[in-house]
């Protein structure tokens, strides 16, 4: 008969002993109980709290537009763990998931609600700590293909020596550039990016050289070349492939020699510049169709690194996107959460021909459209969403067998191949992969890449 | 001085990130000369900010605001009494008659802030003009 009361008199000394944050309110929306956790995450004392109505006690994004408890009420349904953020005393957004019930008296009449939320902070901590693991410098990535990259970035910065980096347009190659620039000891001085393709021959020549007055018409004055801006830094020659023949010759000798020579000067001038060169096409079929200087090309070819494209590293993805939005909510101070699950699914099976520019612009278009919660399908540019219903018209996810077989030919391809290179990079037994292999139907080649492993 | 006040069920709104509508008051000479709403619903923060500088507001009181959002209004010129809660007549007078910052009008959990008497406000010019 006593047990009744007894358990009610233990109520709050359980409810103070639980980690989330709980409260109760009546019929009217006001605070009836309030317990250690919630006085924690809010910053809002128990005798404060109770009495005052809920909306002002827990401050959070949905009170006036969405209220879950509102809901529940209306619907009977509860809601559960719906992540949302409140503003506690200090100001601060706190991220929390809620979750939502009605209260009944003994005769099951509706007299109040709960909420229960879990702070996430430190989820939120957690994942910010992961996506600096995940990120070098301005470049993001947690794929193999980046992974590696990361590994030989500090030692490839501290060596001085020349940078070839290869991969498509809008891979990063210039962030690239930057990284290795600023981990090297040359980050004091400056980085000088020169667009090889974008200016004619004549033009190009006095751009990195310079050129001393009197040495055409209209050279007034001398005028210091990018390699003298860079003196002491690093020269950054983007698209190498479009050089023509006669600054090829220019440039060889500034590598091999260290000097160059200011259009119209007689004197050679010494340069103290470390030279990182960019391109997209293959500079070794350039060099085997005569286009390109073979001295030049293992001049500036000591180190190479090739940017992968997107659509070779889809897990990296999501971190991406995660990026651009934090960047953009900086940069246009908005307050977007993400992107909706279908939009997820849609840019996870795109092909990105513009790799992470691409990506980085799509973003940039949702932004413009959508000013806060979760970017929808209806934000995306409409190009976008037609190639992806085109593509897939019925089943826009794939089965996870499908993934698998796509993720291990994909590693298989870059490793030339070769089995064992590829289940070491997976992580798993070369019997497991050639288990899966035959499981998932993967079509190998005739040649045989056991003993050819990637460069 | 044109007042900008959040408002929801006739009251402050709790959270000015997401609030939807802003009563405006125009005060002239110490009283509340004409008054109209003014709709933020979808707007980004810049846009708001823009609205409410388009509007000459000097002045936002409301209740619960983010550092970044309160930072963005300060550095825009625009005054905030942050922390309020009550009845919108009720502390349209409190505001008149200088009595905001009594205990009746602050957020639950928020006494300490109101107390010091203007860590979040911004600067420029005094209440009750």
């Amino acid at each position: 008969m006593n047990d009744k009361p007894r358990n009610r008199d233990h109520l709050p000394i359980i409810l103070d002993s639980i980690a989330d944050g709980v409260f109760t309110v009546d019929k009217n929306w006001l605070v009836t109980s309030f317990n250690r956790a919630a006085e924690r995450i809010t910053g809002v004392s128990r005798e404060e709290a109770i009495g005052k109505p809920c909306c002002e006690v827990f401050r959070a994004s949905i009170c006036e537009t969405n209220c879950a408890l509102r809901q529940t009420t209306q619907s009977g349904q509860p809601v559960i763990d719906r992540a949302i953020y409140i503003i506690n005393n200090d100001g601060k957004r706190i991220p929390i998931s809620i979750s939502t019930a009605l209260l009944r008296d003994e005769k099951g009449s509706v007299v109040g609600g709960v909420e229960t939320f879990r702070d996430l902070s430190v989820v939120e901590e957690l994942r910010k700590e992961l996506k600096q693991r995940y990120s070098f410098e301005d470049i993001i990535g947690k794929s193999s293909g980046i992974r590696r990259i990361f590994e030989k970035l500090p030692l490839v910065a501290q060596s001085d020596s020349s940078v070839l980096i290869e991969g498509e347009s809008g891979t990063g190659k210039e962030l690239l550039a930057r990284a290795i620039h600023n981990l090297s000891h040359r980050s004091e001085k400056q980085l000088v990016t020169v667009n090889c393709g974008a200016l004619p021959d004549t033009l190009l020549e006095s751009e990195l050289f310079g050129y001393r007055a009197g040495a055409f018409t209209d050279a007034k004055r001398d005028k210091p070349g990018r390699f003298a801006l860079a003196e002491g830094g690093t020269i950054f020659l983007d698209e190498i492939g479009d050089l023509s023949p006669a600054t090829q010759v220019k440039l060889l000798r500034v590598l091999q020699d260290g000097y160059y020579e200011p259009l119209g000067g007689v004197e050679p001038k010494k340069a103290d510049v470390r030279i990182i060169t960019a391109t997209n096409r293959h500079l070794s079929e350039l060099v085997k169709e005569g286009k390109f200087r073979l001295d030049l090309y293992y001049r500036i070819n000591i180190v190479q690194i090739e940017m992968p494209p997107l659509r070779e590293r889809r897990e990296d993805i999501p971190l991406l996107i995660d990026h651009f939005i934090n960047k953009f909510n900086r940069l246009r101070n908005k307050f977007i959460t993400g992107v909706s699950p279908d939009v997820l699914a849609l840019l996870m099976r795109h092909d990105f021909p513009g790799n992470v520019r691409e990506l980085e612009n799509i973003i940039e278009h949702a932004f413009v459209l959508c000013n806060e919660g979760y970017i929808g399908l209806n934000h995306l540019p409409s190009e976008i969403r037609q190639r992806a219903e085109s593509s897939k018209p019925v089943s826009a996810l794939k089965s996870l067998e499908d993934l698998e077989a796509e993720f291990i030919g994909a590693s298989l391809k870059r490793n030339h191949w070769n089995r064992l290179e590829t289940a070491r990079e997976l992580g798993i037994h070369k019997t497991t992969l050639f288990r899966k292999i035959k499981r998932l139907g993967i079509a190998l080649p005739k040649e045989d890449g056991r003993y050819k492993t990637k460069q | 001085m044109i007042i900008a006040v959040t408002i929801w069920n006739n009251r402050i709104s709790p959270v000015f990130d997401v609030a939807r509508d802003l009563l405006m008051v125009d005060l002239d000479d110490g009283g509340d000369t004409s008054r109209r709403i003014l709709s933020l619903a979808g707007m980004s923060p810049q846009l708001k900010i823009e609205s409410l500088k388009k509007s000459n507001v000097e002045m936002v009181l409301c209740g619960a605001i983010s550092e970044s959002f309160l930072r963005l209004l300060t550095t825009n010129g625009i005054r905030v009494e942050p922390w309020i809660s009550g009845d919108i007549e009720e502390v349209i007078q409190a505001l008149l008659q200088n009595r905001l910052s009594d205990p009746c009008y602050c957020m639950p959990g928020c006494n300490r802030f109101r107390r010091k008497g203007g860590r979040h406000r911004g600067s420029k010019r005094h209440r009750g003009k």
